[in-house]
């Protein structure tokens, strides 16, 4: 990566004032000499953004990892706590959602404005889908008192739920004391990725307005690439906790 | 400024084909699909394992075709691959030390379970045991065992 | 700088309050930031002496010992997220690396100018805890203590939180900025060495701080949900916490530190007249150093618990960090090696930085030996340490960047014999308080204490008098920078005839930087390459028609 500077033949005595719009087309601003410049900025920004996100997640799954390791009973029930199929569905709707993201950005290098449209619109729905899934997990989590560290206060429903999962798990019966922080980790964990959904929500809301609006062509989708970039980063994430919190042992 | 330049001045992504991203989501699918499969097999010590390495089959998928690594510039692919990096010597010194902790000195870090003679972690349990605090667990987790399905 | 563009520069083409609250301009960015920053040192500082107050005497002294818990806490919380982190990259970075890349401006500045409005609120939640509560948990809001204490930290910690995305927008943009807003002929190897290091800052700013944001996300949620994950009583693990604080503030360090070198290969350049020594070798011990420093953070922990296993190997790998900074120091050193050495203000910051930083990185060593550093551990010995490396080191090189670059950024000169007088306070000052402070260490003075036993008396009176010396050499720092902005002498392009690529547009800088894209035919030290018109143009007479100033 020696010179990627782009050559800015700026033409002797030419223009010295830079006014935005002077040069290139509209979407171009004023301090980039190329549309690529700009382009990859965008990107390389967005990557450094990513990176930041897998650092930000990666003390979540540190915590997983430490505590999984001490209380491998309380992590095996608490798991059977939760239920697979929900979360099966989930990672079904967020790949497909995934997958309806690239597909957006694919339409919009293509300039297809309506199809660009549609695919962003099936990325939103299936965001609130799984928000709606969530709410469902956690309306009854909260319901049964199955809740972290001093919260913990099952009924007598939730009491039965453990039980049940005690003994589905390999721990066979009673109830492992450090549930609670099984519970901590899966709430924090959940709670942050479902607060990047939300916000992934916004953004493809923002996207869609902005692409409705025609501001995007085959020369100038950066906004819908990067947009799915991060898109693309809350599936990953999800890829991990799907089996790490729900498919245990 | 010279526009004459096209290669510089024109944004050219790589398009990948619709039968691409299709074939990769039903990949992905699949692969969801071996892993529920894995955990009602009841690999028992496997089980993270094969869920960790499914997991990350289906990550590379999603990096390689949905974000479009293949076809990134090397410095992006490197950073973010090399973020990777961090995130495992994180997790490498913080696990060589929560895990080792009892090993050369046993009064370090840990505690001896007087219920199974090995070493254990957290204090909470001796605090519930010695009935102090208002840990309502105890008393929730014994009558759970003892009088199974008993009402609150 | 001919005709009318000596007019025209960033300062005077927009007025009004509104053309700086709302500017994409990265120069008038790094001024609020500068204006900010010194307003927390400010803050800072003088909590800083409140405690220095407080240990004069044996005794209650002016305070209570729990409002001086209080004090030290908001002087290292305030020093550290609000000023030294943010000093050099977020101030002097802004202003000067676009330009030093011959770039109009870096490369997203819509996320600039938000990422300074997020230190705005972040420095407001640090204040509403300031304000509310009682914050006394020291800078480092160890749990389990941190999780009991007041409530008003949830404030500080999201105030903190806040912060860490400021840090982590600004080195997104400065690394995106690096890598595609170079000027044409400004390859890698003739990137200026503050750029390297800003460079390679930004790089742990946006590998590390985000470790922090989660450290504190998650000691928010153990006070507000409860999770259990630090608590003890909950199964959880409070060495943990320091595990994941320190894998932040442990790079955190080189935030704060390789700035400040960076500047000061600037002024070493600049002020020896020569091309710096081993240019590839400093420019690579920046990123070993911003690298290495993930690998270390353990050393903070030996005393905590940790197994034995993890402190041998923390300990092994702390004496790398030694290799690539004393790569820079024997370079320095051989840099003025028959340089033509100019002793202005900005090099005597520099000069002190090297003698500062030595002893401070020195003592590191001592801090990194295990069965020491049980002696040593939470002592003064590591206050005199840290502040060695951080105000020897990191502040020096602030003060030395902010002294040569003001000509540059305000279009004023300074009373240079007051600078003079007010680094002697300074560096006076500065090695009073803290050299006493290893004294007292090294006899077992622990840190954090608000009175003290007899024989520790005339060392503390000692370490007080020198604060007070301090404070004075900053006073009058201020008031030579105020005097300059009112009465200062018009500053030439190129005062201190530096070959660094900054001083070849006007003073102050064009809105653009450059009036014309510049091109870099030369590396930024070749002062062999220099013309006598680049060096000197700004001591000629203003009509005299001067080149293409673009190198």
């Amino acid at each position: 990566m020696t010179t990627e500077a782009v050559a800015s033949s700026a033409p002797p005595g030419g223009d010295h004032h830079h006014d935005s719009g002077h040069h290139g087309p509209e979407f171009l601003a004023h301090h980039f000499d190329t549309p690529v410049q700009q382009f990859d900025a965008a990107k390389l920004g967005m990557w450094l953004f990513l990176a930041q996100e897998v650092l930000f997640f990666s003390g979540l799954f540190v915590a997983y990892a430490v505590f999984r390791n001490w209380y491998p009973a309380a992590f095996s029930v608490g798991s059977h706590l939760l239920d697979w199929r929900m979360g099966a569905l989930n990672t079904v709707v967020l790949l497909l959602s995934s997958f309806t993201a690239a597909m957006a950005v694919r339409s919009s290098q293509q300039g297809n404005q309506k199809q660009t449209s549609t695919y962003l619109i099936i990325t939103i729905v299936c965001a609130f889908a799984f928000m709606v899934v969530k709410y469902f997990e956690y309306s009854h989590k909260i319901h049964v008192g199955i809740l972290p560290g001093s919260l913990w206060n099952p009924t007598a429903e939730g009491l039965e739920e453990v039980k049940a999962a005690a003994a589905t798990s390999y721990v066979g019966e009673g109830l492992p004391y450090h549930i609670r922080t099984f519970f901590g980790i899966y709430f924090v964990m959940t709670g942050l990725h479902g607060i990047h959904v939300l916000v992934g929500i916004g953004v493809f809301i923002w996207i869609l307005k902005r692409n409705m609006r025609g501001e995007f062509t085959r020369e100038h989708f950066t906004a819908v690439d990067i947009s799915a970039l991060y898109w693309h980063l809350v599936d990953l994430i999800w890829i991990y906790l799907f089996p790490l919190l729900y498919l245990i042992d | 400024m010279d526009h004459s330049s096209g290669e510089e001045y024109d944004v050219h992504a790589h398009v990948t084909s619709v039968r691409t991203y299709i074939l990769v989501f039903a990949a992905l699918l699949a692969l969801t699909g071996l892993t529920v499969l894995a955990y009602n097999v009841r690999l028992g010590d496997y089980n993270l394992l094969v869920a960790v390495l499914i997991a990350t089959l289906k990550a590379s998928l999603v990096c390689t075709w949905f974000m479009h690594l293949k076809y990134e510039k090397a410095f992006n692919t490197a950073f973010f691959v090399g973020s990777l990096i961090f995130v495992g010597v994180f997790f490498a010194y913080t696990m060589n030390d929560t895990s080792e902790r009892t090993r050369v000195n046993e009064f370090s870090g840990g505690r001896i379970d007087p219920k199974t003679g090995g070493y254990t972690h957290g204090t909470a349990p001796v605090l519930a045991e010695q009935g102090s605090e208002e840990l309502s667990l105890e008393a929730k987790e014994s009558s759970d065992a003892a009088e199974p399905g008993s009402p609150e | 700088m001919a005709g009318e563009h000596t007019d025209l520069n960033y300062l005077n083409h927009e007025r009004g309050i509104k053309s700086w609250l709302l500017t994409l301009d990265h120069k008038r960015i790094g001024i609020m930031y500068l204006v900010s920053v010194m307003i927390a040192f400010a803050l800072g500082g003088v909590m800083a002496l409140l405690v220095r107050t407080e240990l004069a005497f044996k005794g209650e002294t002016m305070m209570e010992a729990d409002t001086y818990n209080q004090v030290f806490t908001l002087h290292g919380a305030i020093m550290v997220f609000l000023f030294i982190i943010p000093s050099v990259p977020a101030a002097l970075g802004n202003f000067f690396l676009p330009i030093m890349l011959g770039a109009k401006d870096v490369a997203f500045p819509k996320l600039n100018l938000a990422s300074y409005y997020i230190y705005v609120l972040g420095t407001i939640f640090t204040i509403v805890a300031i304000l509310v509560g009682h914050v006394d948990t020291g800078w480092t809001f160890y749990t389990p203590y941190s999780a009991r204490a007041d409530s008003s930290v949830v404030w500080m910690t999201m105030g903190v939180f806040i912060l860490g995305f400021s840090s982590i927008l600004t080195g997104v943009n400065f690394v995106a900025t690096v890598h595609k807003m170079r000027a044409p002929g400004l390859v890698w190897t003739r990137l200026p060495l503050f750029i390297w290091g800003i460079y390679a800052t930004a790089v742990i700013q946006v590998l590390a701080t985000p470790v922090l944001a989660i450290t504190l996300f998650l000691l928010a949620m153990e006070k507000v949900l409860t999770i259990g994950i630090f608590d003890p009583q909950l199964g959880g693990d409070p060495v943990l916490f320091q595990h994941f604080f320190w894998f932040y503030s442990h790079p955190a360090v080189y935030i704060m530190i390789l700035p400040g070198m960076a500047v000061v290969n600037e002024l070493i350049a600049t002020f020896s007249q020569r091309k710096i020594f081993g240019y590839m070798f400093v420019a690579m011990s920046s990123v070993a150093l911003a690298l290495l420093g993930f690998l270390v953070w353990g050393h903070h922990m030996f005393t905590s618990g940790m197994s034995e296993y993890a402190t041998m190997v923390f300990s092994a790998l702390t004496f790398l960090v030694a290799i690539p900074s004393g790569v820079k120091v024997f370079n320095w050193v051989a840099t003025l090696y028959q340089g033509s050495i100019s002793l202005a203000s900005p090099m005597l910051y520099a000069l002190g930085f090297i003698a500062l930083f030595t002893i401070g990185g020195l003592t590191g060593l001592f801090l990194g030996t295990l069965s020491v550093d049980i002696h040593l551990h939470d002592t003064y010995f590591v206050v005199a340490h840290f502040h060695y490396v951080m105000v020897g080191g990191t502040v020096f090189g602030f003060l030395g960047g902010i002294h040569y670059w003001w000509p540059k950024m305000t279009g004023r000169m300074y009373n240079e014999t007051t600078a003079r007088w007010a680094f002697a306070l300074v560096f006076t000052g500065f090695n009073v308080t803290f050299f006493s402070q290893f004294v007292m260490g090294s006899q077992g003075m622990p840190r954090r204490y608000y009175d003290y036993l007899d024989q520790f008396q005339p060392l503390h009176m000692t370490s007080s008098g020198g604060a007070y010396i301090l404070g004075v050499g900053f006073l009058v720092m201020t008031v030579m920078f105020i005097q300059s902005l009112r009465s200062g002498a018009q500053a030439p392009a190129n005062p201190w005839a530096s070959a660094g690529y900054e001083w070849q547009t006007t003073s102050p800088p064009h809105p653009h930087n450059f009036a014309v894209d510049p091109e870099m035919t030369r590396g930024p030290y070749d002062y062999h390459l220099c013309t006598d018109e680049e060096l000197f143009d700004g001591l000629r007479a203003p009509e005299e028609p001067a080149a293409e100033h673009a190198a």
